[in-house]
């Protein structure tokens, strides 16, 4: 289907991707962003093993067990939709921006997709804090992906405050996975 | 469809009742956990009822629950009582001055068909041997719970000086799991003292924030709809209702003028949580704050001129106070991590809103004159505090065993009493003001 190969495209877009950037040749220069989102391009903790190929053998794209492979581990980065945060804060933790490049190229790749981004707090401090804080950690999200060629049009933010809890306990572990953003492809 | 929905709303009313009159044990399970050194004794006695059936509400338990849930009364167990008079000629003050008895309060109820009965009461001073208050009043059966607060309002105000506040309500949200994974919110209104519950409201999704008009006839509330929060403003009297939304963000934390011309709420559709003011008689909203901070949480002062609210601009969420007039906002709070939802007394001396330090959230009151914090409670997770009509006690959020659990606490953080709830979590009260 005509998804199926533009997710490819998108996938192979984001081996390339990678692969520049392990071999540190590409600079990001991204602007006049002030997000702290946005400022250390990072490789995070990258979990695909792209350094051995070769960009231009990517191009030349003839090899299709590859680009299936490229697209699977690709397809696993897209089923993660859960970003976490640290407590009463916004900013993107390392370990996700591998899991958001590739939601941004994906959406990048396919401007009539959207996507939600839904934002939520753990129940410390008050209800309306908290849904404040909620919507800054989706936009947190959204300013990400614009960043990173994702159209505003293509997103929409909503702040569920801390009224849809994962976790229903109050340990510091329950509170850690309910101060999140889910991404949700409606 | 209209009718449909009233007699769904009577028959949730009738079931509130039933469900009450069920868990009653449980209810009366109100824990006063911290009390006054030196209370006012009041015996008040069983009030004697002449009619056959059996009444639905003990007049005298109510009056009782509601004087010592203030922390200000010990009352005398009915089983201690030497006599129990039901009219003045069987009054003898030798026998409850034996007893160190203060006050004295005695009742009859008669029936007078129909569904109807009277009811005779009267409050005596012990120590000065003297009737301080009588009277009547012939109401419904179904409204003996409304007597009896009256009735208590009545002795708290001869007794202390004080209206008291028995007769006003509190609203507050509750959030039921249900099956399919989800929750129910639903909108209540209920007496003082969290019973009759009546919902008003309801949702799938998220209700936060309700709040009364002065008139105590209105409702605002935030819920969200779809990918928006919208405010609503609902007439109690009607059901009917109106909403507040931007085209983008969301919209939340309404509240109104006490001179009932204004609503001010935050909306984030320009990109970021701001103040906002809706004015009643021209229909527009007016922007007060503009920065990239969030700023929530606005409450008006009892002069309705100026109004405090939650602002991080200074790093952390901290109290801060607008002149409406000059828009100009100064910082009020400075001591622990994190201050917000703030609320003024009714007099505009102090404010209560939730303090963290430590990690931990707790009710603290300020002296707007000297800036003195005193904190309220001892229990974590405290939020939502609100104040009573006559600025004795606040009803607040609070956590307890796992559930999200109504409490009250006197302003001097002397009494405190819980409500736990029966199933499922109750937030966010706000008390009425004044219904009378």
């Amino acid at each position: 289907m005509a998804k199926t190969k533009l997710i490819h495209v998108a996938a192979i877009t984001f081996a390339v991707f990678l692969a520049g950037c392990a071999s540190n040749d590409v600079e990001e220069t991204s602007g006049a962003e002030t997000t702290e989102t946005g400022t250390d391009e990072g490789l995070g903790d990258l979990t695909l093993e792209v350094e051995q190929q070769d960009p231009v053998e990517m191009d030349t794209s003839g090899d299709d067990e590859m680009a299936d492979a490229v697209t699977s581990e690709f397809m696993d980065l897209l089923d993660q939709t859960l970003v976490y945060f640290d407590f009463d804060e916004s900013s993107i933790r390392s370990e996700f921006r591998t899991v958001l490049n590739a939601h941004a190229m994906n959406l990048a790749a396919n401007p009539n997709m959207s996507v939600v981004l839904e934002g939520h707090a753990d129940e410390r401090g008050t209800r309306e804090y908290n849904l404040a804080l909620g919507e800054r950690r989706a936009k947190a999200i959204a300013d990400y992906m614009m960043l990173r060629g994702v159209a505003s049009s293509q997103i929409d933010t909503v702040s569920y405050g801390e009224e849809m809890p994962l976790a229903l306990g109050s340990t510091e572990s329950d509170y850690a996975e309910n101060r999140r953003v889910e991404i949700v492809y409606p | 469809m209209r009718i449909k929905d009233s007699v769904i709303v009577s028959l949730l009313a009738l079931v509130s009742m039933v469900c009450s009159g069920l868990v009653q044990a449980e209810d009366l399970d109100i824990v006063v956990t911290r009390g006054y050194d030196t209370k006012t004794k009041i015996a008040i006695v069983p009030f004697y009822w002449e009619g056959r059936e059996t009444l639905p509400e003990e007049v005298h338990s109510i009056i009782d629950q509601n004087l010592s849930r203030t922390g200000r009364f010990e009352s005398l167990p009915p089983r201690n009582m030497l006599t129990q008079p039901t009219s003045e000629d069987a009054v003898f003050y030798r026998d409850w001055r034996l007893l160190n008895q203060e006050y004295l309060v005695i009742g009859s109820i008669e029936p007078m068909g129909d569904q109807r009965v009277k009811v005779n009461f009267a409050l005596y001073d012990v120590v000065e041997g003297r009737r301080v208050v009588s009277g009547n009043q012939t109401v419904g059966i179904v409204q003996l719970r409304d007597l009896a607060h009256s009735v208590s309002d009545l002795i708290h105000e001869r007794i202390t000086g004080v209206k008291g506040i028995f007769s006003t309500k509190i609203a507050f949200v509750t959030r039921r799991p249900t099956t399919d994974n989800n929750f129910e919110f639903r909108l209540q209104v209920a007496d003082a003292d969290g019973q009759r519950a009546r919902t008003v409201y309801r949702s799938s999704e998220p209700i936060i924030s309700p709040t009364w008009s002065h008139s105590g006839r209105r409702l605002a509330f935030a819920n969200k709809v779809g990918d928006r929060w919208k405010v609503f403003v609902q007439e109690l009297s009607t059901g009917r209702s109106n909403s507040i939304n931007g085209p983008r963000g969301y919209t939340s934390a309404p509240s109104f003028s006490p001179d009932g011309q204004y609503l001010a709420y935050v909306s984030s559709t320009a990109g970021n949580p701001e103040l906002y003011l809706y004015d009643f008689s021209s229909g527009d909203s007016t922007r007060l704050t503009q920065n990239n901070y969030i700023d929530t949480e606005p409450s008006f002062s009892p002069d309705s001129k100026s109004l405090v609210y939650t602002s991080e601009r200074g790093g952390s969420p901290q109290i801060y106070q607008m002149d409406l007039a000059s828009k100009r906002a100064q910082r009020l709070t400075f001591e622990g991590s994190q201050n917000l939802k703030a609320q003024y007394s009714s007099d505009g001396e102090y404010l209560v809103f939730v303090h963290q330090m430590n990690g931990r959230f707790h009710v603290a009151a300020m002296d707007l004159a000297s800036r003195e914090i005193r904190i309220l409670t001892e229990t974590n997770l405290d939020e939502s505090p609100s104040i009573a009509p006559n600025g004795t006690m606040l009803v607040y959020a609070t956590k307890s065993r796992g559930k999200g659990v109504l409490a009250w606490v006197s302003l001097d953080g002397q009494v405190t009493s819980e409500m736990p709830s029966i199933h499922g979590d109750v937030i966010e009260p706000s008390w009425s003001p004044y219904l009378n």
